[in-house]
């Protein structure tokens, strides 16, 4: 198991690949049952902008594999030997319409760079239910335990955990702005879903050191900045940071 | 053929070696367990549900062992029934009495009971030298089931007793503030473990203060295992084990509608794809009257009212506990 940004659409649906419409369906509303706005069981560990994230990328899983064409196409790119079985490959329009989504939140199966290793953090999900618990009525969504996976997720081809950035770059605000700018993202948008000031993220970007907060808490902007990018957190927060004590510490700029 | 219960077995295993053919015997070996029953929160049922599931087993057969954890407010005593016993655990820390001279019957068979400190006022903050001694000798008490009803809160005693469970229990209800203190609790338990861990995997400076605030470095285990992997890809692999085996069993208490019914698993679901790792659902009690006559006439409704839903879900909840221990089912 893996944070769910890094999930492709089958993962994050918790669904096994070559899983049938049906299966992506009943995967899909039970999940936004329990990431619906206002559901009593994230309350406090999931915030509003991180669950309406979560519920765009289940959206985009949803609509992805729902369509005959684009799933095919996601499943070559995942590097599936087979194509889906037939019973999974159905009309090109999905039945039940899922709205078209702006910009693909999930990450696209591009191959590439080299981080991934193919070790999975947490394992695969294992069904949590132990007493047989009297079913819910049909209409209240409840996560089912999700069949292993014929396919183990582990003979995907390594996708990339981080955008593929030289080693010798340094992350310096510019930077930071034409990767936000080409992933299509407002400030506004970074500013809502990571929770860092709007001033905070102009000042990152302008590389406005002095305006900035004592690198203890600008640390955990970067960091945050970063993951939000899909960049290495470590990399870039000891980068900018580095970027920033040599040009505000004296005795480094008199030299 | 009639099903012994545990203490027969003992009895007849040590004098005649050939009931060890007796297929009691040859289930798995019962290795004393330690249930711990937590959830952050007061007033949500933790002693209700420990009484409850302390009948349950000792009703299969097994020994069970009710100690009341809660130093500062402890009742465990009233649900069930019991005037208010005079040695506690206070006894233990204070005179150095043994665990096993405060153990008082309660009137079920196979259950016995340990009561909690009561009125002395340091009796809710244990010295670390005594709680280590209390966690110990609880640990090597010879009972089938160790049964630990927990205070609320995050203090570190409460998660201590929390850890040394096989199961730990967490109660939620299905209400935002229980929802809150119950995410609160198991993060706290989880940190605590993580502590006594953190020399082993040089990790001391990155759990201080994990999974709390927005801008930290670790927001979830994944965090964590990542920054350890970096340094040291087997030591990310032990770590990642160890954060696997804490897995918490989740009990919902006062379920009252349909959509009740789905809290439990929206919290499995949740804590699996935010946090990256298993709970256990164990099922939800439904809120009944009989259960809440029962706490009046301070009996366990397992005993007042067996016929009633809450009896009917503990019982069920009991056996899943069973299951995961792979005791066979009850005839």
């Amino acid at each position: 198991m893996k944070p769910y940004q890094q999930q492709n659409h089958y993962e994050i649906l918790e669904v096994p690949p070559g899983a049938s419409e049906e299966q992506i369906r009943t995967a899909y509303q039970s999940a936004m049952t329990v990431f619906g706005e206002d559901a009593l069981g994230i309350y406090s560990l999931v915030e509003g902008a991180q669950a309406e994230d979560f519920r765009l990328r289940l959206k985009s899983a949803c609509t992805v594999l729902l369509d005959g064409g684009q799933r095919e196409a996601y499943d070559r790119a995942l590097g599936f030997p087979t194509p889906p079985p037939a019973a999974a490959v159905s009309s090109p329009v999905p039945a039940e319409p899922v709205d078209a989504l702006p910009a693909p939140v999930a990450e696209a199966p591009s191959g590439g760079k080299s981080s991934g290793d193919g070790f999975s953090p947490f394992g695969s999900a294992t069904p949590a239910v132990v007493a047989p618990q009297a079913p819910p009525p049909a209409a209240v969504a409840v996560p089912e335990p999700v069949p292993p996976a014929p396919t183990p997720a582990r003979s995907l081809p390594p996708r990339p955990r981080f955008l593929d950035i030289a080693p010798e770059v340094e992350f310096n605000g510019e930077l930071l702005r034409r990767i936000r700018e080409e992933s299509g993202r407002t400030l506004v948008q970074v500013a809502d879903t990571t929770r860092i000031t709007r001033s905070h993220l102009e000042n990152v970007e302008a590389d406005r050191y002095s305006a900035l907060p004592a690198p203890v808490y600008l640390r955990g902007i970067l960091v945050n900045l970063a993951r939000e990018l899909g960049l290495d957190p470590m990399r870039v927060s000891k980068s900018y940071l580095a970027l920033a004590k040599a040009t505000t510490d004296p005795k480094l700029t008199d030299a | 053929m009639r099903r012994w219960t545990k203490a027969e077995a003992v009895k007849t295993a040590s004098p005649s070696p050939h009931s060890l053919v007796t297929p009691v015997l040859v289930k798995p070996a019962r290795a004393r367990r330690i249930l711990a029953v937590g959830g952050g929160k007061g007033g949500i049922g933790k002693s209700l549900v420990s009484a409850n599931l302390g009948v349950a087993l000792a009703k299969a057969g097994h020994r069970v062992l009710l100690v009341d954890a809660d130093l500062g407010g402890a009742n465990l005593h009233t649900c069930l029934g019991l005037a208010q016993p005079s040695p506690t655990l206070s006894d233990f820390t204070t005179r150095r009495v043994r665990l096993e001279e405060l153990v008082v019957p309660t009137g079920v068979e196979n259950l016995s009971l340990i009561s909690g400190a009561l009125d002395t006022l340091d009796a809710a903050n244990p010295k670390p030298q005594n709680k280590a001694k209390l966690l110990s000798s609880l640990q090597a008490l010879d009972v089938d089931y160790l049964l630990l009803d927990l205070g609320a809160g995050t203090a570190t005693h409460v998660l201590d007793f929390f850890l040394i469970a096989q199961h730990g229990l967490l109660v939620l209800l299905p209400e935002p503030t229980s929802v809150e203190n119950a995410y609160r609790f198991v993060k706290a338990a989880l940190l605590r473990k993580l502590q006594t861990l953190a020399d082993d995997y040089g990790i001391s400076q990155l759990v201080d203060g994990a999974f709390n605030s927005r801008d930290g470095m670790v927001r979830s285990p994944f965090d964590l295992i990542e920054i350890v992997r970096k340094r040291d890809m087997a030591a990310a692999n032990r770590l990642e084990m160890e954060l696997k085996s804490f897995r918490v069993k989740l009990v919902v208490n006062q379920a009252r509608t349909v959509a009740d019914q789905t809290v439990g698993p929206a919290v499995v679901s949740a804590w699996r794809r935010f946090f990256g790792l298993e709970m256990d659902y164990l099922g939800a009690i439904p809120y009944d009257d009989e259960a809440w006559q029962s706490v009046r006439k301070r009996r366990p409704v397992l005993l007042e009212r067996p016929e009633a839903q809450s009896s009917v879900q503990l019982e069920k909840i009991a056996q899943a506990i069973l299951n995961l221990d792979h005791v066979p089912p009850a005839q």
